[in-house]
């Protein structure tokens, strides 16, 4: 690829061209709107593809592929885009599930051409929330995710009642979380421009001077700011009574994409700002996190078990999965940090995965309540047997890509902050425990009338889903090539953390080396 | 090529059954039966006679090198932590894929017969086989991350064959209980291997435990491995361990998990998946070694439940649920072993229980499937007259249970006795001398129940009277007016007349294969080692050391005379009470003599009603607190309330729920700005 070529504009700049055509098509025409969304979604993958061969993990630079272009002058507001190996799989999870919640909507039937607008307008701002290196830029993008978000909530929702408020809420909470994110942005880029240094919203400037340009007390509320914002997002409990209301009222895509990408946003925002620009608090506070983090894995899980309508069950698992995942990243540690982003991705293929086949089965049998469902493995064995391997994709069988991410976050965890991974591992019991009592109710027993006659998978549906589960099979057994790439942007998170902080790794001994095939000295 | 070359292909030992499982789960269907069958037979069998291969060759090198490690790819490179997918070959683990591969032939072979007509006979066989080859990656695997990942793979087979037959609901109930009642095991095992990476590194266990001489150099080395750790690690690993193989308090999944299809029980329940927390806790030997205190724990433990059990079995009077208990008091055995420090003897038993036990099974299966699949022994007798080579092989595995000279099971629980004896731990041996007794007497009753006394499948279908009879409990699940096909009826009591024939070649031949095994399985480590008759003992030594061997031949002698005492006494009582069968009415006349007793037995201590009674009653209901009250009511509560409070009230929530978004974005946006203006005046 030339080096030279603008491939992360262009990653950005697709899917909002895409929105633009689908705009000029006629209402009437919706299959237009239909083949541009595939085209688009289809082409940005590629070009994200592309970009995962053309990543360095050798090169020194902290961030691959910059462009720089100053945009508003006086406020020192640049568009600078840029990616390392942490961003890198976030633009990747979300270029693989749009085609593919693309695909899934195929039976969407009202208003297609608007459908398709506010997906692709989506996919353009998330492409821009984890592209972008300046605040302010970062800021529109994490903000401009909200809109079409709303829209399609609460346009395409289930229930015509319930769905506009719970888009509101949706919109509602998170937009107060931001609006924390907005004054801590500023605060920084003021407080920075005080001390004497040119106003700029920078990301890497602005994290080389934070560490020691702000006094403890200011970086703490400055981190406390960034943390609601990210922990609505996330989201952390007991900032979570957002998303099962959300989940629940989403299109199937809209939860794919809810699931499987913008509860990263807050993930990356932790990991990338909170991490960066105030190490110290993060280390001070790292105990709070730990504390919500844990308490969310066992506290997600309970509820979820208790949960009657199964979109709301899958919506508070991610409560839990994303638990493991806030606990990762505050282990501060390589490994706790390298299983915080495995979880990431492996939530985004296997409750993905998962909000696709509850979507399907509400297709047929307009209900999400378990209790309507009964004996199903048996009248739709092929459905029944994909989700008994999404669910123990989900649950995190050794194998699957959720077991590396978890496996990781909680060693990580138990290296330094032992009571909270020895709490959070008991989720590892639960998980197994809601999946499987749902599984049982739902599709065991002998199939009543109402379950009995209803069409199994057909190939448009296979196509969605056993692509993910795929995936996660394979980075089960084989997750070098992720761990590889992310490793060297999660050292310099972590040496950055070391390095402005009292913090320091824990030593663990260097085990004797044993040649394979010969007998250790005696 | 070398050995060492050779012993490089050891990853075809699992690959041919994983092979198999992708095979038949893609097209499986198309395959069809019979011929599904034999592709798993086959391609099992072939992964055996690769053991065998592996194990001739690892035998040509000598002994101190017999530790082979086959790196395959890394597994997870994290940070510190690297994880290679490899396997290691060395006496241990060739010894377990020999005998896994081995009985799982047979029992894959009866089951072709077994299963005949169901309609998911290919699927059958495709989760036998990825079982089979999660087993193998189990004992193979180089580190115990890797027999973690075979421990989650048996587990979901476990899963997957307990509720093969979904449609009937406990046996779905009872797959998801093995499974979740296994995780809590699993959290120990996970626990345990972050400690041992903390302190040690690594989790290979090339660097940890391979061999006994290795251990205490490997522990110098490392600083800061205090007996406390040691400790930990140990009980750690042992809690995975008591999930695995039903220990007691975990063991509540075992006796519910009968309701797979019998081959499945035998297989899994009995000989190999449940025997894995043994291999564990022999695997792990370095640490046990390392602390007493971890050692008595698990001594006890064992012993304790080997005891529980065979009372539990005494009483029962469904067939394969006796067996169910027998085998979990087996297992006792085996981790009483493991507490004395008698890990070769472990591994012995281990090895004779899964002929015998096995051999038991099938016999069970073989009874049901000549007995429109009736469970209940009160509803059997005089087998013996139409189902001969049944009967004659059960006969033999009740003998070897037993503990009869000279067969297996003799000399691998008299040696498991006799070292508990020489570990002057006499608390330990009298427990095992006397479950040894009552397992004695529970199986006499079981063979006179099925095979001998008065035929009562013709007539009366007498109540469950003190005891609850589990099996057939189906019948009332059922919805009303639902249809039943033939595989959903495995485990519904006999409807119509019986007619009672003994079952074809097909599962015959693996009974009197293994009725042979069990009687001459003892010669594998007889208590000679002067005369080198030791074989297993000397075959394992380099992986695995026992406490030296009793000096006087005497004393042992002793003991051995004594235990099968013991177990002919069992008999007799046993022959004596049941020698005509049940009488008219019916009623087992061992309640009555066990007198409260009874009560306690057939409830099986109340352990599991006390375990379901808690997670159903205060364990849901604080569940449901948490999920109504606390999420919904206080916490969303808080959110609504604060958003309404913003508002001004109560008109604002009317207002917010008509749709205004741009209002709220509007006042976000100012109160934005004013800040923002204020920090701007500041920063001025």
């Amino acid at each position: 690829m030339d080096p030279n070529f603008p491939i992360l504009t262009t990653l950005i700049a697709v899917p909002f061209v895409g929105a633009f055509l689908v705009m000029l098509t006629p209402a009437r025409r919706p299959e237009i709107s239909r083949a541009i969304g595939y085209a688009v979604s289809a082409a940005t993958a590629g070009l994200a593809g592309w970009m995962l061969f053309d990543f360095s993990t050798t090169t020194h630079a902290m961030f691959q592929r910059t462009e720089t272009h100053t945009w508003i002058h006086a406020l020192g507001v640049n568009y600078t885009l840029g990616i390392d190996g942490i961003s890198l799989f976030m633009v990747l999870l979300s270029a693989l599930l749009f085609p593919i919640a693309l695909l899934a909507s195929a039976n969407v039937a009202v208003r297609l051409k608007s459908f398709i607008f506010w997906m692709l307008l989506l996919e353009g701002a998330l492409m821009g929330v984890f592209l972008s290196l300046d605040l302010m830029l970062f800021f529109i993008f994490f903000e401009l995710v909200l809109v079409p978000m709303y829209f399609i909530i609460s346009g395409w929702g289930s229930d015509p009642e319930r769905r506009v408020k719970a888009a509101l809420k949706f919109f509602v909470y998170t937009m107060a979380g931001s609006a924390f994110l907005f004054v801590g942005i500023l605060a920084v880029a003021f407080l920075h421009a005080r001390a004497g240094h040119p106003l700029t919203f920078d990301y890497v400037t602005l994290r080389n001077w934070a560490p020691h340009g702000l006094s403890s007390t200011t970086a703490t509320w400055l981190f406390v700011a960034f943390g609601v914002a990210f922990a609505v997002k996330v989201p952390l409990f007991p900032l979570h009574t957002w998303l099962p209301d959300a989940h629940t009222e989403a299109p199937t895509a809209g939860s794919v994409i809810l699931a499987g990408v913008l509860l990263k946003m807050g993930a990356y925002g932790f990991l990338r700002f909170s991490l960066g620009l105030f190490p110290n608090a993060a280390v001070d506070l790292s105990w709070l996190l730990l504390v919500l983090a844990a308490i969310g894995i066992v506290y997600g899980a309970v509820v979820a078990a208790m949960q009657t309508d199964l979109k709301r069950l899958v919506a508070y698992s991610s409560v839990a999965h994303m638990g493991f995942v806030v606990l990762g990243i505050f282990a501060l540690n390589t490994e706790g940090i390298d299983g915080a982003l495995f979880t990431m991705i492996s939530h985004g293929l296997t409750t993905g995965a998962l909000f696709l086949l509850v979507g399907m089965l509400y297709e047929r049998r307009h209900t999400r309540e378990i209790a309507n469902f009964r004996g199903l493995w048996k009248s739709v064995p092929v459905f029944g047997g994909l989700f008994l391997v999404t669910a123990f994709a989900s649950i995190g069988l050794p194998g699957f890509s959720g077991f590396i991410g978890e496996f990781l976050a909680l060693l990580g965890t138990f290296l330094t902050h032992r009571p909270y991974a020895i709490v959070s591992a008991v989720g590892v019991i639960l998980a197994a425990l809601y999946l499987l009592w749902a599984y049982q109710r739902a599709f065991t027993g002998e199939p009543d009338e109402a379950n009995e006659h209803i069409p199994d998978l057909n190939l448009r549906e296979l196509a969605c889903v056993v692509p993910l589960l795929a995936l996660s099979l394979f980075l089960g057994f084989y997750p070098k090539p992720v761990l590889e790439m992310v490793q060297p942007s999660v050292k310099t998170v972590v040496a950055h953390v070391d390095r402005s902080s009292h913090h320091r790794q824990p030593v663990i001994p260097t085990p004797k080396a044993v040649a394979p095939g010969k007998k250790e000295s005696r | 090529m070398s050995a060492q070359q050779w012993l490089d292909l050891v990853w075809i030992v699992p690959a041919l059954p994983l092979f198999g499982a992708a095979l038949l789960l893609l097209f499986g269907k198309r395959i069809g039966e019979p011929l599904a069958g034999w592709i798993a037979t086959g391609l099992l069998a072939l992964s055996f006679l690769w053991s065998i291969v592996m194990f001739a060759e690892l035998r040509s090198i000598p002994a101190e090198q017999r530790h082979h490690v086959l790196k395959m790819f890394d597994w997870i490179s994290a940070g510190r932590f690297h994880v290679s997918f490899g396997f290691l070959v060395d006496p241990l683990s060739v010894t377990m894929i020999l005998f896994v591969t081995g009985i799982g032939t047979l029992i894959h072979l009866y089951a072709i017969g077994y299963m005949h007509g169901d309609s998911r006979f290919s699927r059958f066989f495709a989760y036998l086989n990825l079982f089979a080859a999660s087993m193998l990656v189990l004992i193979l695997g180089s580190s115990f991350l890797m027999t973690f990942l075979g421990w989650e793979g048996v587990g979901l087979c476990s899963y997957l064959l307990i509720s093969f037959w979904f449609e009937r609901e406990t046996a779905a109930v009872a797959g998801k209980k093995a499974f979740i009642t296994n995780r809590v095991g699993d959290f120990g095992f996970m626990l345990a291997m972050f400690l041992i990476f903390e302190r040690l590194g690594t989790l290979d266990y090339g660097g940890i435990s391979s061999s006994g001489h290795v251990i205490p150099s490997a522990f110098t080395g490392v600083p800061g491995l205090g007996s406390g750790t040691v400790t930990a690690i140990a009980l750690l690993l042992f809690v995975g361990a008591m999930g695995k193989s039903a220990q007691i308090g975990l063991h509540i999944w075992l006796p519910d998990a009968m309701e797979g299809p019998t081959p499945v029980s035998a297989l899994i329940h009995a000989a190999t998946m449940v025997t894995a927390g043994v291999y564990l806790m022999c695997r792990s030997s370095a640490f046990l070694l390392h602390s007493g205190d971890a050692a008595t724990v698990i001594g006890y433990v064992g012993a304790i439940t080997a005891l529980y059990a065979a009372t539990v079995a005494l009483v029962n009077n469904d067939i394969k649920k006796v067996l169910a208990y027998s085998t979990i008091s087996q297992l006792g055995y085996m981790f009483l072993a493991v507490g004395v420090g008698a890990y070769s003897a472990a591994i012995f038993h281990m090895v004779t229980h899964a002929f015998f036990k096995a051999l038991l099974f099938l016999g069970a299966g073989s009874v049901m499937h000549g007995m429109s699949d009736e469970q209940d022994m009160r509803r059997m007798g005089r087998l013996r007259r139409y189902m001969p080579i049944t009967a004659a092989t059960f006969i033999v595995g009740w003998l070897t249970i037993a503990g009869i000279f000279p067969l297996a099971g003799f000399w691998s629980k008299d040696e498991i006795l006799a070292k508990a004896w020489f570990a002057h731990d006499y608390a330990l041996w009298g427990l095992g001398v006397v479950a040894a007794v009552l397992t004695a007497f529970y199986m006499t009753r079981q063979v006179y129940l099925v095979f001998f006394g008065n035929a009562r499948w013709d007539d009366h279908r007498p109540e469950p009277d003190v005891v609850p009879v589990i099996a057939g409990a189906s019948d009332d699940d059922a919805p009303a007016g639902a249809a039943h096909d033939d595989s959903a009826s495995d485990g519904h009591a006999g409807h119509g007349p019986v007619h009672p024939h003994e079952s074809p070649g097909l599962m015959t031949l693996p009974l009197v294969i293994l009725a042979i095994l069990s009687i001459f399985g003892g010669l594998l480590d007889l208590p000679f080692s002067k005369q080198g008759w030791d074989f297993l003992t000397r075959w394992l030594e380099p992986v695995l050391s026992d406490g030296a061997p009793p000096t006087s031949f005497s004393l042992p002698l002793a003991l051995a005379t004594l235990a099968s005492v013991g177990a002919v006494i069992g008999i007799v009582i046993g022959i004596a009470m049941y020698r005509r069968g049940l009488p008219a009415s019916g009623e087992d006349p061992l309640p009555a003599k066990l007198g409260p007793l009874a009560r306690l037995f057939g409830h099986a201590w109340y352990i599991d009603e006390g375990v379901s009674a808690a997670v159903g009653g205060p364990g849901r209901k604080t569940a449901q607190w948490i999920a109504s009250t606390v999420d919904q009511g206080i916490i969303d509560g808080a959110v609504v309330g604060v958003a309404s409070l913003v508002r001004g009230g109560g008109s604002g929530l009317r207002r917010m729920q008509t749709g205004l978004v741009r209002n709220y974005a509007l006042a976000i946006l100012i109160g934005a700005a004013a800040l923002l203006l204020y920090i701007a005046v500041r920063a001025g």
